[in-house]
């Protein structure tokens, strides 16, 4: 194994048990992330990406859903099979996480400071006001003008733009192996979105944290990961290196999601659409999930699932047609 | 292929003139209004009968709002809203309005908050018909969801039952329902993934194409603008900072604002990161802006002349316009 392997995920299936059946919503995916580095988690909503991060941390929402087969090593540590109670210390030391809405992941009733230093003191065992000292160090590093003041505001008193730097702030003061970035910038304007993905690279540079970053949004894949693995319907359907997926994308998904994009798209000209809509988790497709929304799909598409194979220079694509010829 | 020439071509549908729209912001025991949120604070702009429109900029620059009042879904605070030669900035609620709405219509961005969950999808999209007095609404119901790309067996179900993108189409389908000849789409495809946003779009193209009609386009991504917009109108606190056809904006971006929003937008190109640009500061607050530029306090290019009196909009190419001293 690589030293310096912070995440791998091998085989991962998290599924929910609903009363009209079972989600299979995270279904064989194994992904790595190495320290310092960046991994694009691309695809569209109810494809399993959310679900995948939220069960390295062991935070799938229970009952429905439970983790039913797989292994996470995070930083050696085996998450599946480690009691609840050690949980804890995974969280926020080993990783943390930042979700989509800074507006609603910040408690309300407690000033910003309160929560910052709430959370320095559980994790590292400091004293009040040692902690106050780091929370306001990290509050500066984050771009917050006059952090000693904001540590004093309400979440309402901040911009969302500010509120999600405190969830960075927040996430890395524990300085963590691994931050997982849940569409960190899906609810703010561009402007803000460049100064907080600004914020993430400097901060990585810094601290050598990797980062599984989590989005639907392929500009910001270009601009931040090294490497990009695509989700469709619970399963990894192709991943490299940025730029081998953004210039030579195989899997006929990819294909449609870059075609669709209306900045690559001459004006005047239709958009690139994807046949279809995207299968609910309780009705994913047999063989190749992809197979019935598929322009080149073919007879054995829809009869057996077709493996990550390996297209060399690590690229991976799960593909029949494109790179199935060996087998 | 559209060409650049062939955009003004139906002759003027619209001409906004000074639109303020002002919130009160209440303070006290007795409501007092304490001060106004300018939203909308001086715009002026006019479209051609057919042609497509990009509102652009960050969220409270206004955008939405000049949207709301064109559709008087909003009555504007002082301004004028010529439409088709009438102006209807004024007029109340009543056979006027009702008259007005025939030709104009809004889709909304949020398809999941803009379809009463309690109505069937026949009784959504055809209110507009009832309200309008009209017989044979439910073979023009089906022909809707028809042009939309719906079956006709959605008639009887409830937006519950539908995707995002497919509760959209009804949201479409809603808007054409009493033929209008303009439609204000205020984020019309932001709430949605991105193969789904292509279905959209090109269908708002089809649906233009096929009833001639003109859009108002608001929307805060620049590529989704950049692909369906004739024009482009940028805004910020309240104000036009620039103005331009859609290829010489993004060709030659003027206003200092446009090029710093411009340079904040990822490449898409991971071979080519450029570092994304980032704005210093915050915008000024819309209760009290400052005089002189609202751009100022953040702008690289800032002079002493920019923090004084009215910045007027000035003809700085052919017919590209911007707000800046710079040009004068």
């Amino acid at each position: 194994m690589i030293v310096d392997e912070i995440l791998k995920i091998e085989d991962l299936r998290t599924h929910f048990f609903t009363d009209e059946g079972i989600a299979r919503a995270v279904d064989g995916v194994s992904l790595s992330v190495k320290k310092g580095r960046t991994l694009g988690l691309v695809g569209e909503s109810g494809c399993g990406k959310s679900m995948t991060a939220l069960s390295v941390l062991r935070l799938v929402p229970s009952p429905p859903g439970r983790i039913v087969g797989g292994r996470i090593t995070l930083a050696g540590e085996n998450v599946l099979s480690l009691p609840e109670i050690h949980m804890r210390s995974v969280r926020g030391k080993l990783a943390s996480m930042i979700f989509q809405e800074p507006m609603t992941s910040l408690n309300p009733v407690f000033t910003v400071g309160n929560q910052v230093v709430e959370a320095v003191r559980i994790h590292t065992g400091a004293g009040r006001a040692e902690a106050t000292r780091t929370a306001v160090e990290y509050l500066a590093k984050v771009g917050i003008p006059a952090a000693h003041e904001r540590m004093s505001q309400y979440p309402h008193q901040l911009s969302g733009g500010m509120k999600q730097r405190v969830m960075i702030a927040m996430a890395l003061c524990l300085r963590p192996a691994l931050l997982i970035a849940d569409e960190p910038t899906t609810a703010l304007d561009v402007t803000i979105q460049a100064g907080i993905l600004r914020l993430m690279k400097e901060m990585q540079a810094e601290t050598g944290t990797a980062i599984l970053l989590i989005t639907h949004d392929l500009g910001v894949i270009a601009e931040m990961a090294d490497e990009v693995a695509v989700m469709y319907a619970g399963k990894i359907v192709e991943s490299g290196t940025s730029e081998v997926i953004f210039a030579d994308f195989c899997h006929p998904y990819t294909e449609g999601l870059f075609k669709s994009l209306p900045g690559r798209t001459p004006r005047g000209r239709k958009l690139y659409t994807i046949a279809g809509t995207v299968p609910s988790a309780l009705a994913f497709p047999d063989a190749c999930r992809f197979h019935t929304r598929c322009p080149l799909a073919m007879e054995l598409c829809r009869t057996k699932e077709p493996p990550l194979v390996d297209a060399g220079g690590g690229h991976r694509c799960a593909c029949w047609v494109r790179c199935g010829g060996a087998a | 292929m559209r060409l650049l020439g062939e955009v003004r071509r139906g002759g003027m549908m619209l001409q906004v003139d000074d639109l303020r729209m002002y919130f009160p912001v209440k303070k006290g025991l007795l409501r007092r209004a304490a001060g106004y949120v300018k939203a909308v604070d001086g715009v002026s702009f006019s479209m051609d009968k057919g042609e497509t429109v990009g509102f652009v900029g960050e969220s409270g620059c206004g955008k939405t709002t000049v949207g709301k009042c064109v559709v008087r879904l909003l009555r504007p605070t002082d301004g004028a809203i010529l439409f088709e030669g009438q102006d209807i900035a004024r007029i109340r609620a009543g056979k006027d309005l009702k008259e007005y709405r025939r030709k104009t219509q809004m889709v909304f961005q949020d398809p999941f908050g803009s379809l009463n969950p309690r109505m069937t999808i026949s009784d959504i999209v055809g209110e507009g018909l009832v309200i309008m007095g009209e017989k044979g609404i439910e073979e023009r119901v089906v022909n809707l969801l028809d042009i939309v790309g719906l079956p006709s067996e959605a008639r009887s179900r409830y937006p519950h039952e539908f995707s995002g993108g497919q509760r959209q189409r009804i949201g479409i389908a809603r808007a054409l329902a009493v033929n209008p000849c303009f439609l204000v789409c205020d984020e019309p495809v932001s709430a949605l993934d991105v193969s789904i946003q292509a279905q959209i779009i090109n269908l708002l193209e089809d649906l233009q194409e096929r009833f001639s009609l003109s859009y108002l386009f608001v929307a805060h991504d620049l590529s989704v603008v950049r692909h369906i917009a004739d024009r482009i109108i940028v805004m910020y606190v309240g104000k036009i900072m620039e103005e331009a056809a859609t290829e010489a904006l993004f060709a030659n971006p003027l206003h200092p604002y446009t090029q710093a929003l411009f340079s904040s937008i990822p490449s898409f190109d991971p071979s080519k990161r450029h570092g994304l640009g980032v704005i210093p500061g915050e915008p000024p607050s819309p209760v009290d802006p400052p005089p002189g530029c609202r751009f100022a306090s953040r702008c690289p290019k800032v002079t002493a002349k920019c923090r004084e009196g009215d910045i007027e909009m000035v003809e700085a190419g052919q017919n590209h316009y911007a707000r800046c001293v710079l040009y004068y």
